[in-house]
């Protein structure tokens, strides 16, 4: 066990004499040593070890019972207990006896063949096995009483104390009162630099890792200890950075990994270390043979390895992903556990830094670094600002987002290992609870034969969620009161005691009193409480009335970090019983059992049409809208007042509660004032918590997250909702959208607002995109810059020739706005914005919505003349009189307008007054932005909003200048 | 019309009769550093005028940095080449010189202005003038070519602090570098101190300099008859004047801004103003002509006996970045054809018998005390949330600009500028003025900046000079010129004594 003292010395624990079992049914007359015999004795026959090695050391006979099924009278059954000398040889073992077939003795000689066995918890993790049997969890304390253990002379690892314990003396604490606290992990965050060739993503076999800036900074303390850059060549110094430069480029991989193990931390972190980073650096060591280099654990002499793993969930489907051997450190990378967990319109270190930090990043092209790195000491300092400010942001991301303090609390919450939680897929969280709370009353769990992918276990059962009430589409002026079940599923399993050691088998109904058993709407029959208390029962109730207590005393807590750690705590405790339904339905994990899932969405269904056949029931008037997974929408009746509906809310929520057996509750927390329900699982409302003002304005399943959007989609559909929503003034919703329609057909949308990007991957050059073929084009045209695999390629459409296909109209966003090419702004009409659109306006408007996009406002003029090809250079433009395009030989009007002169020189400067207001606030923000006033900013940063809008500032703002000009300067 | 000509002195001033005017030789050409080139390219960034402020300044400040703080020695004080040097120089008392950079949260920010909820697609810039930079967890830098650090201030006075320590100064620093928190512990400033300053030839007579601002011809509540007065002033036909022979000895009228009002809707901009050059339509025929048309009323009376430099301000129909252009001809047709009228940019400078005379039309001023706290700026009355710094806090501004030889420092932070490129910064002051001024102020103020000889300990590197040694005397009249249209005062600079009067022009009077 690695670990820190109070004190904040690391300490390595070795825990002798604790050995693993797993169970086995009792064969009738087959004796324990026989047994134990037999299994030696085919492993040597096998050859899977020694002769002279006694893999099983004992066998002995308990009595326990299976947690699946229950049978009547509940009888105790007798088990092998078989333990091993060494975990590893655990599956040899079970397989033998899963397959069958092994001679034992009798007692009178004869050799029996042992035929196929279920074999029960030969699968738990024999780490997870200990920390059970101790009673310890995850990320918590543990005392070692003085005089009974050793501590090491001759270390084998780089932690400060090596100790020895007998497995027996070690004490756990529960986390909790004064072993709350937790301990202040050593977090060392870094990012890598690379010099890519021209146009190619850096490659670990021809390109130098030429930086990696750390920051090394233990979890909870304000500063960091120490932020250090490793530069490749000379690097002039940073104040308050400790620069360190080598010649080459094996002596720079080597000393970062005698940084790694000086600082010895017990977490690594940074973005995306997992699949570029890490990878990187160990790929290229093994390229310039570096042999120190893999020495990044905490073992003296056992090097860091890595293979490739492929992750499979429903939420991202199937990626390749990385595997590290690296002892003793938790390997955290902030990119993985952000998309895991929220889904954002762009995973760029930029865009999530904007999104959580609020602060755009300046973002420096791989194209650019090779340039800065073959600079001097002053460019290559610049990158090593830039690398410096890359490892900060994820230690500054980790506590902003508190993911530390709450990966900690799900390890205590769930007992499993901090790293556990990041390598693992969700099932080993309710895995360990099951057997936590099975161990202590004598409750066996069988291991399951495991079909599937490894690692990642699928995220639940699918027939979740079906709709049980239609949606009512409509925009609704009246409030809509909002009834939800609290804890819907955790609730419906305690409150009709599904649970694996519950469920009834058919065959064993009829020798059980009907009173005793409840069936569920999907068939399946359980035991009543009254006769035994399922298991999943037990450990909800535990987590739900923690949860309770750890809410309780975030309110007394005064500490702000105890109120991370408790607030965290509670989040772990809801996700956890939340994850034991998915549990019992993952068809690919540990252990499902569909009867149990099944049971629980048949009876939440059930709830959800028994709430609106009550509601119904007892107001008249009063109709279900739609009704979802666990909650119900009700219009309790036309022109009821807001204040009235809560009372109303308030009143159901409570009768109807006690309809349902305890502890299933319906709670009123909301009105939705107005509301626009659009489709199941899309709507959008204002949200009322009390009468005075409303909390906000919540939109579910709607548009503009998506990332294939252009802004201009998101920005007009969230100003439809401020005007249907906020101002409920429906006209001036239309008049807005049918003004924007009119200035995407007349050119006047700011082309910043059309950008699209799509990420270029290794598969998409078949077929026919449009990022694909632009970012074959712009490799024509510059490899040095063009997009390689896994840059996000922006772009927008144009209009191209007549009848070109669209994607092959995709073009550079800064190329279009330096050229002045045409946007084809019918593409953008019909294939970005209508549908959105449509679906919004639809349950307002009904079958006129059509006529947003015909009438006058669509007419289009086309303004904008290409300059294509090299011919227009040599053809003279001629000039135009400013006033009425009369072509002109000099100045700015012809003598027809020159009368006008002050108007329309006014009209020319306030054109120009406007874009220099925009000019100086975007190049401003950009300096800023960069952290430095001194220097041009590099930025390629496309997700910034301003990124593209600022250029356009530019070329306007030129324009602009040398008409007003022309009307003559007289100084 | 590129400059006036210069007119033969009058060595007989005082004698004339006050028909005759005294006239004086006006050399506008100092003024053509402001004038931007014809093609003018927005493409460069704004890292260039830093760049090139540090370059013009960094001598100065550590020369005089050495005067105030000591040469460097051994063991004991150092100065350091770079900033980012001092990282190795183990907490040892330092000096180090570069440009400051405040960074405050609230300062106008376009990208904040995304997260504002708002009809417009696309968020229009932030309205500078309105905005407020209330300072509570700002952050200091001082930054050079090669790296920047932050400042640690909790050893200097917090009002100095935050005075001194604005956006765009360069300056010198003393103090150590905390290694715990990677900043700087200042405990001690340096300024570059004032530019060399042109000697005062004696003058035989009174001469005077009238500047006014903020004349708001056509502002809806404006006091016509003032203007009025103001005119018949000027052109010597006011009557009795108590100040004797004052009218007659005026030299030159220096218009410092914003001749037309601000207007609310931004919408039609500075184009509203010239309401009357478009065919009136039904209804609108009693209108007062368009305020420009009375603006070029007015000049054309004034300079037919007087020269008139008009500059733009804020409010006026020229371009918005800084340096403000001089006003278009089509815009003052009819004054613009009598030589007497200068259209000049703002800043402006010009000598009047090599009288130095620099000022602006206040936005430089204005913007500098959005970076004081917020208590010692009083509240303006009448545009309620829109702070204006009182007349002394304008002159302690002025004096701090004098000091650190730049005339705008908040350009391009917070105040919009011009991106130069060419290596320099037209702010910079190369030399000290003799009037130095700030338009469109909330009220007059005026103070006579003395600054007696220094002695140099070493004057070997003084190329610099204009005229006489560095660390001569100087002499500076520093004027908070007040808006008309709100005080209805001008303010009249005697040029030979540098005393400074103030005039008040209204219907109670
Ligand atoms: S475009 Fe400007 S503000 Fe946006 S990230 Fe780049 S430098 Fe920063
Ligand atoms: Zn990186
Ligand atoms: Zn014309």
């Amino acid at each position: 066990m690695f670990g820190l003292t109070e004190g904040g010395s690391s300490v390595l624990v070795r825990v002798h004499h604790f050995y693993h079992y797993f169970y086995l049914p009792v064969t009738d007359g087959i004796q324990p040593e026989a047994l134990a015999e037999a299994i030696n004795r085919r492993l040597w026959n096998d050859k899977t070890v020694p002769r002279d090695r006694t893999v099983v050391t004992n066998v002995e006979i308990t009595t326990k019972r299976s947690i699946m099924y229950f049978i009547p009278g509940d009888p105790e059954v007798k088990f092998y207990k078989i333990t091993l000398l060494n975990p590893r040889h655990t599956k040899d073992v079970a397989r033998i006896l899963q397959r069958g077939g092994l001679s034992v003795k009798k007692p009178n000689d004869v050799t029996a063949k042992l035929p196929e066995l279920p074999t029960f918890e030969s699968t738990l993790d024999y780490l997870l096995r200990f920390m059970i049997e101790v009673g310890l969890v995850g990320c918590s304390w543990l005392t070692l009483p003085a005089g009974k253990y050793t501590i090491t002379e001759h270390k084998k690892s780089l932690l400060q104390v090596e100790i020895d314990v007998h497995a027996n003396d070690i004490i756990a604490h529960n986390p909790e009162g004064k072993w709350l606290r937790t301990a202040p992990l050593r977090r060392l965050s870094f990012d890598i630099e690379c010099a890519g060739r021209k146009g190619i993503f850096p490659e670990p076999e021809h390109d130098k890792v030429i930086q990696i800036a750390n920051y090394v900074w233990d979890h909870g303390h304000k500063k960091p200890i120490a932020q250090v850059v490793f530069t490749l060549k000379s690097c002039a110094a940073i104040v308050g950075a400790d620069v360190v430069s080598y010649e080459n480029e094996e002596e720079l991989l080597s000393a970062w990994a005698r940084f790694v193990r000086l600082t010895d931390p017990d977490i690594l972190t940074g973005y995306n270390i997992v699949n570029f980073d890490l990878p990187y650096l160990l790929d290229r060591a093994a390229q310039l043979k570096v042999a120190d280099f893999p020495l990044l654990g905490r073992m003296i002499g056992q090097p860091t390895t890595m293979r490739k793993t492929r992750m499979s969930s429903s939420a991202f489907g199937t990626h390749e992903s990385h595997a590290f051997s690296m002892h003793g450190r938790v390997i955290f990378d902030m990119l993985q556990l952000i998309t895991r967990e929220y889904k954002l319109r762009s995973y760029s270190l930029n865009s999530v830094s904007a999104e959580f930090l609020g602060q755009q990043k300046e973002d420096v092209h791989y194209s650019i670094i090779g340039d800065l790195q073959r600079g001097d000491e002053q460019t290559r300092r610049r990158l090593a600002v830039y690398c410096l400010k890359d490892a900060l942001l994820p230690v500054r991301l980790m506590d902003k987002l508190m993911s530390l303090t709450n990966y900690m609390e799900m390890a205590r919450v769930t007992g499993i290992p901090l790293g556990w939680l990041v390598s693992r897929g969700h099932m080993i969280k309710v895995v360990s609870l099951l057997h936590r709370k099975s161990h202590l009353v004598d409750l066996l769990i069988p291991d399951i034969k495991r079909s599937g992918p490894e690692g990642g276990g699928g995220d639940g059962p699918q027939f979740e969620g079906a709709t049980v009430i239609k949606p009512e589409k409509g925009y609704y002026k009246d409030p809509i009161a909002t009834l939800d079940f609290a804890s819907l599923y955790p609730s419906i399993i305690m409150a009709h005691n599904l649970c694996y050691s519950t469920l009834v088998r058919p065959v064993h109904l009829a020798h059980m009193k009907p009173e005793d058993l409840s069936k569920s709407p999907s068939g399946a029959s359980f035991v009543k409480r009254s006769v035994k208390k399922g298991i999943l029962t037990k450990i909800l109730e535990e987590l739900l009335a923690a949860r309770k207590q750890a809410k309780k005393d975030l309110k007394a807590a005064k500490d702000p970090f105890l109120q991370s750690v408790l607030n965290g705590r509670q989040l772990a405790l809801k996700i956890s019983a939340n994850a034991v339904y998915g549990f019992t339905g993952a068809s690919v994990g540990k252990l499902p059992c569909m009867d149990i899932s099944a049971s629980t969405t048949a009876y939440g269904r059930q709830m959800i049409d028994n709430t609106r056949l009550e509601v119904e029931k007892r107001y008249k008037g009063a109709t279900v809208i739609y009704g979802d997974t666990d909650s119900v929408m009700i219009k309790f009746g036309n022109g009821k007042s807001l204040e009235e509906c809560m009372r109303l809310g308030e009143e159901a929520a409570e009768a109807i509660s006690s309809i349902f057996p305890k502890p299933v509750k319906l709670e009123f927390e909301k009105c939705y004032y107005p509301y626009l329900l659009i489709s199941k699982k899309r709507y959008a409302g204002l949200l009322w918590t009390n009468t005075e003002k409303y909390d906000k304005m919540d939109c579910k399943g709607i548009e503009a997250v998506r990332r294939d959007n252009c802004r201009l989609v998101a920005n007009v559909i969230s100003s439809v909702l401020e005007f249907l929503l906020k101002k409920r003034d429906l006209q001036q919703a239309i008049s807005m959208v049918k003004k924007v329609i009119s200035d995407l057909l007349q050119n006047k949308i700011d082309v910043s607002l059309l950008v699209v990007s799509k990420s270029l991957t290794k598969t998409d050059y078949e077929n026919k995109q449009a990022h694909v073929v632009l970012a074959e084009k712009l490799r024509k045209r510059d490899p040095g810059t063009a997009p390689a695999i896994g840059d996000r390629v922006p772009y927008v459409i144009t209009k191209g020739r007549k009848n070109e296909p669209a994607y092959s109209r995709a073009e550079d966003p800064l190329y279009v706005l330096e050229r002045n090419i045409p946007i084809d702004n019918n593409y953008y009409l019909e294939n970005m914005l209508r549908k959105p659109l449509e679906r919004i306006f639809e349950p307002v408007m009904k079958s006129s919505v059509n006529s947003l996009f015909v009438g006058e406002h669509t007419r289009t003029i086309s303004v904008v003349t290409p300059k294509k090809g090299g011919m227009a250079k040599y053809t003279k433009v001629r000039l135009k009189c400013l006033g009425c395009k009369a072509p002109i030989n000099e100045g700015a009007l012809c003598a027809y307008c020159v009368p006008k002169e002050a108007e329309h020189y006014t009209k020319n400067l306030n054109t120009m007054v406007k874009l220099e207001k925009a000019y100086s606030s975007l190049w401003t923000e950009c300096q800023r932005c960069m952290g430095d006033i001194c220097h041009d900013v590099l930025c390629s940063n496309g997700d910034c909003p301003i990124f593209y809008r600022r250029r356009k500032a530019q070329i306007d703002l030129n324009a602009a200048s040398e008409k007003v000009s022309r009307f003559g300067l007289d100084w | 019309m590129h400059s006036l000509e210069p007119t033969p002195p009058n060595g007989n001033g005082q004698e004339s009769h006050p028909t005759v005017r005294v006239v004086s030789e006006i050399d506008l050409s100092p003024a053509k550093r402001f004038i931007l080139p014809k093609k003018k390219k927005y493409e460069p960034q704004y890292a260039h005028v830093y760049f090139s402020r540090l370059k013009s300044l960094t001598a100065h400040v550590l020369k005089s940095a050495k005067l105030t703080f000591g040469e460097g020695e051994e063991g004991k004080l150092q100065y350091s080449k770079r900033i980012a040097d001092i990282a190795s120089k183990d907490e040892m008392e330092t000096v180090v010189v570069g440009v400051i950079f405040r960074h405050m949260k609230s300062k106008p920010s376009i990208l904040a202005q995304y997260d504002v909820p708002s009809h417009e697609l696309i968020p229009a810039p932030p309205d500078r003038a309105t905005c407020t930079y209330p300072r509570d967890d700002d952050e200091v830098f001082i930054e050079d070519e090669y790296g920047r650090c932050a400042l640690d201030l909790s050893q200097l006075d917090s009002a100095v602090a935050t005075l001194s320590l604005v956006t765009g100064f360069v300056l010198a620093l003393k103090g150590h570098e905390d290694r715990r928190t990677g900043s700087f512990k200042v405990n001690a400033i340096s300024y570059a101190g004032q530019a060399p300053q042109k000697s005062l030839p004696e003058l035989p007579g009174d001469k005077f300099i009238c500047i006014t601002s903020a004349l708001s011809f056509g502002k809806a509540d404006g006091d016509v008859l003032a203007a009025e007065l103001l005119m018949e002033f000027l052109r010597g036909s006011a009557g009795e004047d108590p100040e004797g022979s004052t009218c007659a000895n005026i030299v030159q009228l220096i218009v410092a801004g914003n001749s037309v009002p601000q207007l609310e809707d931004t919408e039609s901009g500075p184009s509203a103003v010239l309401a009357a050059h478009r065919p009136l339509k039904s209804g609108e025929k009693e209108r007062v002509a368009a305020p420009i048309v009375e603006v070029d009323r007015f000049l054309s009376v004034i300079a037919s006996s007087l020269p008139v430099a008009v500059m733009p301000g804020e409010a006026d129909p020229v371009n918005y970045l800084l340096p403000q252009q001089p006003f278009h001809r089509c815009l003052l047709p009819s004054s613009s054809r009598n030589e007497n009228l200068a259209r000049v940019p703002n800043p402006f400078e010009c000598s009047v018998d090599k009288r130095v005379i620099l000022g602006t039309s206040g936005q430089p001023v204005t913007d500098f005390a959005l970076y004081e706290d917020q208590s010692s700026v009083m509240k303006d009355g009448k545009e309620a949330g829109k702070l204006r710094p009182s007349g002394e806090k304008v002159l302690d501004i002025l004096t701090l600009m004098l000091q650190n030889r730049h005339l705008a420092p908040t350009c391009p932070d917070t105040l919009a500028s011009f991106p130069f490129s060419d290596g320099s910064d037209p702010f910079v002051l190369e030399s000290t003025p003799h009037v130095f001024f700030a338009g469109n102020q909330r009220e007059y103020a005026s103070r006579l900046v003395r600054t007696p000889h220094v002695q140099t300990q070493a004057s070997s590197g003084s190329s610099m000079d204009i005229d006489g040694v560095q660390g001569g005397e100087k002499t500076v009249r520093i004027v908070s010129v007040p808006r008309f249209d709100e005080t209805g005062q001008v303010v009249l600079v005697n040029l030979r004594t540098l005393d400074c009067i103030v005039r008040e022009f209204a219907l109670t009077m």
